[in-house]
């Protein structure tokens, strides 16, 4: 719009601004003509965004806004376009902002630059999406957070979800649905993080070293790291990591982990409140729970370690353990099968494909569902297979429980056990299946054996029939801990066939019916009440 | 042995939803105060009758649209929201009548006799299941011809929510192969 010094009709440059009703005019003196209307601003510097308005098209004075569609009313429709034809749409201002966000929180996560490329893309594809145009604004402010956290999940970026609702100080509850929607609406594919990949992260976020902490405090980040990832991994078949949230058992981890690496008597004194302050990370409630399981799991391998045997061994004590604990816990794992596992079980028909021999047993611990096939921790070890030569060695690095030659052993035993591994799949082939119970033949794949995440995973193999079965050392809470069921006594009563259309008699409606005296009743205490509120508020 | 061909899995309904009308309006003051065991809740412009036989809670609405819910089996929930029906009869509205019932929603339980690794399933039936374990610690599993919702945890539990018992049964069926396939042995 051209600016309003001139009047085009006359040439005069005497234009004063006046308003017709609640309507601003802009009006040449001399010639009364209305040189424009509907410019409610006339400040230099709106006039001055006005004039830039045309590079921004979703701006007030824009076409397509209503104010704008006042400003151009008078002007050429064909010219000037009252709606926008543009087939390239300009960034908004809240997409700009967005854009922003995304990559300040790349810049803070230290994504590489092509991960924040692709997060900017992203986001540019989610906020075009229908999906997300007519949202509000904090939905949009929390896309952003969205898309950073799906590509990083897609490059496998150690990200939580709680780290970047903390970052953009947003509602998790609302983060969730907008990721959620995002992940449906854009059918974009991410791998959930697994623990294992957040505990090189979580770790970091502990400040130990010698600079922040005193000496008998501080720890070297890899080697708080290694035994963490190991404890994950233990948490990870003792049942600890399914279904619940990761920080708690990470931080419950880290703090055995540091307990266990230096178990001298100041750390030993330290709780784990008081560790989280040191370490100046927050600590989360469920914690202490995770602590009390992980614990729980040590106590129930270490007491298979020979020379723990008739030691009392409790949750504190179990710290200074943790080491020869998760060192050997493969075999460890095996041998508490054989002496904790209790009561043997004959098996009949029912779930043969339920737990497996000893023998077969996976001592094969592989990474639990929730963890990823990361090399970091020993968890291809095999030692379960029917192989001599590795029991030998295993149980020869028990037996002499010396940490040379138990970790020469060792090495032995992590090289032997990825030739066995390969023993193990092949041995999976082999076996035939037996009275495995398929419904309704619609499963013809339970015969072939299903590779799973680890390659020493002996999980499909099934038991031979009319074995014994032996109660697992770690069982879920829910089956440790079932919750009460409510008295389902009607069912008993009630073990008639019900169709819907019984006939109702009137005795059983009786009883929730309220009698003329109890109506009363009621209805003068509620005006009692009413009449006592009154008061009350009159009185204050 | 000869294996067999039916798996025995107990499917226990713990909850059936159903809509009924009335055809007439209700005067939610007068339920509240002529039935024993009502809560009128003003707010929301409902009140909620609770009958201990069939243990069923029932929100009214003064346009005659009732909901139902608690009942363990379909003909349980019927039998139900006739008696309300009846109840509501009693308490002076003599031209309530029982239409358009019909069962909405229905949830049930199932527990598979083996554990299941979720991201396993998760991976191999994308994009009909998703698992975020720090939301929720199931996958959630749709089945969209059925309208069925399934919530299989790793402990063997299966959660359906489906609009009618069959349904529940059918998705039961369809889901059994995809977490066979994915079970895990106890360690």
């Amino acid at each position: 719009m051209a600016t309003a010094q001139s009047c085009p009709e006359c040439g005069s440059s005497n234009i004063i601004d006046d308003s017709h009703h609640s309507q601003a005019q802009l009006v040449c003196v001399d010639c009364g003509s209305v040189v424009s209307e509907g410019l409610l601003i006339t400040t230099l510097s709106e006039e001055q965004y006005h004039m830039t308005s045309h590079s921004n098209p979703h701006s007030r004075y824009s076409e397509r806004s209503v104010l704008g569609k006042q400003l151009y009313r008078n002007q050429n429709r064909s010219e000037s376009g009252a709606y926008s034809e543009r087939t390239d749409k300009e960034p908004c201002r809240n997409q700009i902002r967005g854009l922003q966000r995304v990559s300040t929180l790349c810049h803070i996560l230290r994504f590489p630059p092509g991960v924040e490329d692709s997060s900017r893309s992203l986001f540019e594809r989610a906020y075009r999406h229908p999906a997300f145009l007519g949202v509000s604004l904090e939905r949009k402010e929390v896309l952003a957070g969205c898309c950073v956290l799906l590509v990083g999940r897609q490059y496998s970026w150690p990200v939580t979800m709680g780290t970047i609702s903390s970052l953009l100080q947003a509602d998790p509850g609302l983060m969730a649905g907008v990721y959620l929607e995002l992940v449906e609406k854009l059918g974009v594919e991410a791998p959930p993080t697994t623990i294992t990949q957040l505990v090189r992260s979580h770790c970091s976020s502990f400040q130990l070293s010698t600079a922040s902490v005193p000496d008998q405090f501080s720890e070297c980040l890899s080697k708080l790291v290694d035994r963490a990832s190991k404890l994950v991994e233990l948490a990870g078949e003792a049942w600890i990591v399914t279904g619940r949230h990761p920080v708690p058992i990470l931080t419950a981890a880290v703090y055995l982990s540091w307990l266990s690496l230096r178990p001298v008597a100041p750390r030993l004194a330290t709780s784990l409140s008081k560790f989280c302050k040191l370490a100046g990370v927050p600590l989360p409630l469920p914690a202490h729970k995770r602590l009390a399981e992980l614990q729980d799991a040590l106590c129930k391998l270490g007491k298979e370690l020979p020379w723990l045997r008739g030691v009392k061994l409790d949750r504190k004590a179990v710290a200074k353990h943790a080491g020869d604990i998760l060192q050997h816990r493969a075999v460890l794992l095996r041998r508490a099968m054989e002496s904790q596992g209790g009561e043997e079980v004959e098996d009949s028909e029912q779930a043969p494909q339920r737990t497996l021999g000893a023998a077969e047993q996976a001592a094969c611990v592989t990474a639990h569902s929730g963890a990823s096939l990361s090399p970091v921790g020993s968890v291809t070890q095999c030692a379960g297979c029917e192989d001599k030569e590795l029991e030998g060695a295993a149980a020869a690095a028990l037996n002499t429980g010396g940490n040379e030659k138990g970790g020469s052993a060792q090495g032995s035993l992590s090289s032997l056990a990825r030739g066995s591994v390969v023993q193990c799949s092949n041995a999976e082939g082999s076996v035939k299946p037996a009275a495995m119970v398929p419904v309704k033949g619609t499963i013809n794949s339970v015969q072939d054996p299903v590779e799973t995440e680890g390659p020493g995973d002996c999980g499909t193999l099934p038991l031979p029939t009319g074995g014994k079965r032996r109660r697992p050392v770690f069982l879920p809470p829910c089956i440790v801990n079932p919750p009460k069921r409510r008295q389902r006594d009607e069912e008993g009563s009630r073990g008639r066939e019900v169709t819907g259309d019984e006939e109702i008699s009137d005795s059983e409606i009786e009883q929730y019916l309220r009698t003329p005296d109890e109506m009363r009743q009621f209805t003068e205490t509620q005006s009692r009440l009413a009449e006592h509120r009154a008061e009350a508020s009159r009185g204050t | 042995m000869e294996p067999d061909n039916d798996v025995a899995l107990d499917i226990i309904i713990t909850n059936v939803v159903c809509v009924f009308r009335t055809r007439c309006h209700l005067n939610l003051r007068k339920i509240a105060l002529e039935g024993s065991n009502v809560i009128y809740k003003r707010d929301f412009g409902k009140v909620l009758m609770k009958l201990r036989k069939p243990k069923i809670t029932a929100s009214i609405w003064s346009s005659g649209k009732i909901i139902c819910a608690g009942a363990t089996s379909e003909e349980d929930a019927k039998l139900g929201a006739r008696r309300l029906a009846r109840c509501l009869q009693k308490l002076g509205f003599k031209v309530v009548k029982f239409t358009e019932f019909k069962v909405v929603n229905v949830l049930a339980v199932c527990t598979m006799p083996f554990e299941i690794r979720l991201p396993e399933f998760t991976k191999s039936n994308r994009p009909l299941a998703s698992y975020e374990p720090e939301l929720h610690p199931a996958a959630l599993y749709r089945i969209k011809d059925i309208k069925a919702t399934l919530q299989v945890f790793s402990t063997g539990s299966i959660t359906v929510t489906a609009p009618s018992v069959q349904f529940i049964g059918t998705a039961i069926e369809q889901i059994y192969p995809l977490v066979f396939e994915c079970r895990k042995t106890r360690t």
